[in-house]
């Protein structure tokens, strides 16, 4: 979300994802033949500054996305960074789907030794991508159903609808069309 | 059982217009089962956490329907304000977590079995809340 010098309720700096995240992550999720070792400390330190970025992330991004909806009063500069929100969610998606898609343990307890640490690792890691990507989808969601008030708030509602008995219904949604359904 | 009521707020008008056509299709369809009430199941309709009384309901996979439900002289009516790109990461982490991993690193050699399980009962229904 970008920052607005008069809106912004806050002037500290956006959290930096660490630079190392993606070798990170491909160091964790296929171990290789580093599984005989506990990863190491390095590795440790990388998952543990992943961690504390996604949860400043998240935090930044639902303090800003909450301040921007309390003080919007337009639609559309809100749809815009709605769209905007869309765009990064898209995108870490993609850069993280082959890692979320992959074999996680819920259970890790039928490994022993370090096996275990690697698979404790890998759910440590699933959970703050998770995060990650829920704290863009949440902020989004947030801006749309401000949007969604204000867009209400100066139009008429156009259908309401009870549907009985296997009506079936197609809808029309023309701008300027008087009706929004019909029942066939 | 009562069909719901569907009230179609203007905003959802326009974020359906949004939409690409086989989405438009397929709110159209799962509007009339949602009122229908014949395939919660499917639909999950499911109360969104930190938000102010927002519900979803599954239109595809990363398309969801949002409403809010209200209340008047005749019952419950089912306010539609919103459809668009929503994913759920945690279902897609528990499906992952469901794949079990044994990792045999011994003798030189890493053999690696993989074993799915099914849900259970319980995992199914934790998290969610229903109409």
């Amino acid at each position: 979300m970008s920052e607005d010098q008069n809106n912004t309720p806050t002037h500290m700096p956006p959290p930096q994802l660490p630079g190392r995240a993606e070798e990170l992550f491909r160091i964790v999720f296929s171990p290789g033949p580093a599984i005989v070792h506990p990863p190491a400390p390095a590795v440790q330190a990388e998952a543990n500054a992943y961690q504390i970025y996604v949860m400043q992330f998240a935090q930044r991004l639902e303090m800003e996305s909450r301040h921007l909806a309390a003080i919007s009063r337009d639609d559309v500069p809100l749809g815009q960074k709605a769209k905007d929100l869309l765009q990064v969610e898209l995108r870490r998606k993609e850069a993280l789907a082959p890692y979320l898609a992959g074999p996680a343990p819920a259970s890790p307890a039928p490994a022993q030794g370090v096996v275990r640490i690697w698979q404790q690792l890998q759910v440590r890691l699933h959970e703050a991508m998770t995060q990650e990507l829920e704290a863009v989808r949440d902020a989004r969601l947030r801006l749309e159903v401000k949007r969604a008030e204000l867009i209400n708030q100066r139009a008429t509602v156009h259908a309401r609808i009870v549907l009985r008995g296997g009506a079936q219904i197609r809808l029309h949604f023309g701008r300027q069309a008087g009706h929004a359904a019909e029942k066939t | 059982m009562q069909p719901r009521r569907l009230e179609i707020l203007p905003s959802f008008e326009h974020s359906y217009e949004e939409l690409p056509q086989d989405v438009q299709k397929r709110t159209q369809d799962v509007l009339v089962l949602f009122s229908e009430r014949t395939a919660d199941n499917a639909l999950r309709p499911e109360l969104k956490n930190g938000f102010d009384n927002v519900w979803s309901i599954r239109v595809t996979k990363g398309y969801r329907a949002f409403y809010k439900k209200l209340r008047d002289s005749e019952g419950a009516i089912y306010c539609l304000f919103h459809v668009g790109h929503h994913d759920d990461y945690r279902i897609l982490n528990k499906l992952a977590s469901r794949v079990s991993v044994s990792i045999n690193a011994s003798r030189g050699g890493i053999q690696v079995s993989v074993q799915t399980s099914q849900p259970t009962a319980s995992q199914k229904k934790k998290g969610k809340r229903r109409t």
